[in-house]
């Protein structure tokens, strides 16, 4: 494990203590999706173990980071789960509605100690107090108080009686455990005690024995005391696994610090020998007592590559066991994104350099520029990917958020979610789970109706409430849609009447849709605290804009209605085609064009006084470039220029641009964050002659033409 | 767990400088006049010895050390009461038992006494029951 200090010298525990809260979370939300999943039913033997085993990692990465708080609830819970899993008390399904509250409560001190968010005692007591009685009034003190809990250190053994049983592998299993301490361990403020205590727990009663050893004696005078340097052996007998006895070492150990040899305890085998309490490291007679563990006593106290610079573990290499995923941080990765995307600009100077040189002459370096193109393109697709995480993320809160306000509802509704591996760039995932709340709760409370309203209206009584993901192109489409009512047209006209929304009867319904996304607009009858104060749709419209994303109303009376949000693919870095316009250079998103064309005269048009382009019977706005973003040109007529025909979500137009330059892809650099806003750009880029050029918004280029025109 | 055994050679005097904690920064080191065999023997343990306070004992326990074998003459006991310790944490731990073992290299027996419970606890806890057992009288110290 490495120690990562600060410039001072100063541990960073910081750093650690994330790594905690990522791993609480995780385990929460794992706890809430089994929980979810049942429904009412009553969870079988690996869900029970499941639960029992994320809220154990919870209460034991807890007690070691010092969040003592945390372990109250977690602990008064894997007792329950412990009574339920060995039959001790039955099974009731309010029991599911108070493990999740629990794990909100646990939710709540996580994002105390994470956010400083504020934590709320009465309902950890209150919280905390259901379990007690569900447990029943003979829960034991232990059961009660985690610290109580703690086994007696004189024996180590006084293991609870919840710590049996635990684990999938019923089969009991004698384990000579080494654990070899990184030497930052006790700067990084970790309880070694809590982690013993923790192990302890796995053990068998009275089959755990503690014995800390120094690997050689240091002089008192220039020993470092903050630096550890003991080696702790752990012999136990317990039906845990493997991987449970990991789980206990998950945040102090590296695969080379942990040696846990394991031999299948034989029926009768007399209890472990006391303590021998030998403190200075080396062979004992116990060596020869072990054939299973050849090299137990030789590991001790040495490191893997003292042993075998070539073996897996060494140089504190991962072994080839190893996960298959590590954890990086955000930063890192954009760190590197944006290196990758210097790489392209400096790319495309060479590229650039080199296409004033004469292809003959210098065909080696022509080839290796292509070359080098391709290597960068996959280096670039390789690297964005590393940003993509599936959408499951964030349509995994959803079902238990659908059950709970349906209950609150009286609704039946059934949540169907489809495409949940679609993967999503990580900065657009955090921004799109709010909307999507949004819509999801609108249609529980709106869309939907009541279940004797179904019924009377001859549909299924359930109603059914669709989440979908696909990748289109270079944009990821996300669907909410419900088999309910669908938009009431008049009631939305109506208010928008009153609200003083220029509108009329003739609108179609493409027009008429839009109108929900204006400011505080409700066609709820009654504000209830699911939906119905007008703040939600104009919010999903702003945050969904903000991503460069588009939203889209599909409603059909008594049949449903449809939300489409359509989101870029990545933020990073996108497909465009350059163009000038006057001395200018603009990036026009590839995803967006159509085609582009010289146009003939008989193709040009008016309508309403507005230039359009005739295209294969459709008429399109021509959008002149130069005079949007007020610029100087020797092209006006777009005869003497190209149009670039670009669609978004069924919306056409014509840009005016003077000539077409290179398709190349390019990094988006934020305009806001190192200039200012510039309506019209979704950002800009550096180009392969190091100018900057703005990439075009699309839509904003709509509107501002829309602008204009009144 | 009261751990003391037996007598000492000499009476026992607890020097007031030995006793607390934190020593000011080389009070206990080669600047003072060596003491008597008699007042090294005992070694007085207080407050926490935990990470935060890991420098400040090493000193302590430094100076102590110092001392003890610049006595004249050497013991070849100390008594460490620990009955002012409020706890005992893993550094803190492996501290004393540095401590511990170098006295006994130098051929003292380390006579760790009157631990709190709890402070007894957190040893056994952590495996250090052996360092700090207490060595059993001979049967001339016994009588």
């Amino acid at each position: 494990m490495t120690s990562p200090q600060t410039e001072n010298g100063a541990i960073d525990l910081k750093r650690f203590n994330q790594l905690f809260f990522e791993e609480c979370a995780e385990h929460l939300a794992e706890i809430e999706r089994i929980l979810v999943s049942l429904g009412d039913r009553e969870p079988d033997h690996e869900e029970l173990n499941a639960i029992f085993r994320a809220a154990h990692s919870i209460k034991g990465g807890a007690g070691i980071f010092g969040f003592e708080d945390m372990t109250v609830v977690t602990h008064v819970m894997e007792s329950l789960m412990d009574r339920l899993r060995n039959r001790e008390i039955p099974f009731v399904s309010a029991m599911i509605d108070l493990f999740l509250e629990a794990g909100d409560v646990i939710s709540m001190q996580l994002a105390g100690h994470r956010d400083g968010t504020p934590v709320r005692q009465e309902a950890i007591d209150q919280v905390r107090g259901r379990l007690l009685q569900l447990i029943g009034a003979n829960a034991t003190k232990e059961e009660q108080s985690p610290a109580a809990a703690l086994p007696p250190p004189s024996a180590a053994s006084a293991a609870t009686p919840e710590s049996e049983g635990l684990g999938d592998t019923p089969t009991v299993c004698r384990y000579e455990i080494v654990f070899t301490s990184d030497p930052d361990i006790f700067k990084r403020g970790i309880r070694v005690e809590s982690i013993i205590s923790e192990l302890a727990d796995l053990a068998q009663p009275g089959e755990f024995e503690c014995r800390a050893t120094l690997p050689e004696l240091p002089e008192l005078e220039g020993f470092d005391p903050e630096s550890c340097i003991t080696h702790w052996h752990f012999t136990m007998v317990s039906k845990a696994s493997r991987d449970e006895i990991h789980e206990v070492f998950m945040f102090v150990a590296d695969d080379d610090q942990l040696s846990i040899c394991e031999s299948a305890q034989p029926p009768g085998i007399p209890e472990l020998a006391p303590h021998t309490g030998l403190l200075l490291a080396g062979p004992t007679s116990r060596e020869t007592d072990q054939p299973e563990c050849a090299n137990f006593w030789a590991t001790a106290g040495r490191r893997a590559y003292d042993r075998d610079e070539t073996a897996p573990g060494a140089f504190g290499r991962r072994g080839g066991e190893a996960d298959s995923s590590i954890r990086v941080n955000v930063a890192k990765v954009d760190q590197l994104i944006n290196q990758v995307g210097e790489l392209l600009i400096t790319q495309a100077m060479l590229a650039q350099i080199a296409g004033f040189l004469d292809p003959v002459q210098h065909e080696t370096l022509h080839k290796s520029m292509a070359q080098l193109e391709r290597n960068t393109r996959d280096l670039q697709e390789s690297v964005m990917s590393i940003r993509l995480v599936p959408i499951s993320i964030v349509f995994s809160r959803f079902p238990r958020m659908v059950r709970e306000i349906a209950a609150k509802l009286g609704k039946i509704v059934e949540l169907k979610t489809v495409g949940e591996t679609t993967e999503l760039d990580k900065g657009l995932i955090e921004k799109i789970a709010d909307p999507l709340s949004h819509l999801v709760r609108n249609s529980l409370d709106h869309g939907l109706e009541t279940t004797q309203t179904r019924v009377a209206l001859g549909k299924n009584p359930a109603g059914t409430i669709q989440l979908k993901a696909s990748q289109l192109g270079g944009r990821i489409v996300i669907e909410v849609s419900d088999d309910g009512a669908g938009l009431n047209r008049a009631r939305i006209l109506a208010k928008a009447v009153e609200a003083g929304i220029a509108c009329s009867e003739s609108m179609s319904d493409e027009e008429v849709w839009p109108l929900i996304f204006a400011p505080g607009f409700s066609t709820a009858e009654t504000v209830t605290d699911i939906s119905g104060r007008g703040v939600g749709m104009d919010v999903v419209l702003k945050n969904v804009q903000s991503i460069g994303g588009r939203v889209h109303i599909r409603s059909e009376a008594g049949r449903g209605a449809c939300v489409t949000i359509s989101l870029p693919l990545t933020l990073a870095i996108l497909n465009g085609l350059s163009v000038a316009v006057g001395a200018e250079k603009f990036i026009i998103p590839l995803n967006s064009i159509i085609e582009s064309l010289q146009p003939k005269p008989e193709q040009l048009k008016s309508v309403n006084g507005r230039p359009v382009v005739a295209v294969r019977g459709e008429y399109l706005p021509i959008l002149r470039l130069h005079e949007l973003f007020n610029m100087e040109t020797q092209i006006r007529d777009p005869q003497l220029g190209i149009l670039v025909l670009v669609d978004l979500d069924g919306q056409k137009a014509a840009l005016l641009v003077d000539a077409l330059l290179d398709e190349q892809q390019v990094v988006v650099k934020s305009l806001e964050a190192n200039y200012r806003k510039v309506e019209g750009s979704a950002g800009a880029t550096i180009l392969g002659d190091g100018r900057v050029a703005l990439i075009l918004d699309v839509t904003e280029l709509f509107m501002m033409q829309k602008r204009k025109q009144l | 767990v009261t751990a003391l055994a037996g007598s000492f050679p000499g009476d026992l005097e607890i020097a007031d400088n030995f006793a607390g904690t934190p020593r000011p920064p080389g009070g206990n080191k080669g600047d003072e006049m060596p003491v008597k065999g008699a007042d090294a023997c005992v070694v007085m343990l207080e407050g926490e010895w935990s990470m935060d306070r890991a420098s400040d004992n090493l000193e302590f326990l430094t100076g102590k050390f110092q001392q003890i074998l610049e006595a004249d003459p050497r013991p070849d006991r100390i008594e460490i009461d620990m009955a002012g310790l409020s706890y005992l944490g893993a550094c803190g731990c492996q501290l004393l038992v540095v401590f511990l073992e170098n006295l006994r290299r130098h051929e003292i027996t380390p006579v760790p006494c009157s631990i709190p419970q709890l402070v007894m606890d957190n040893i056994g806890l952590l495996g250090f029951t052996a360092a700090f057992a207490t060595p059993v009288p001979s049967k001339r110290e016994s009588v």
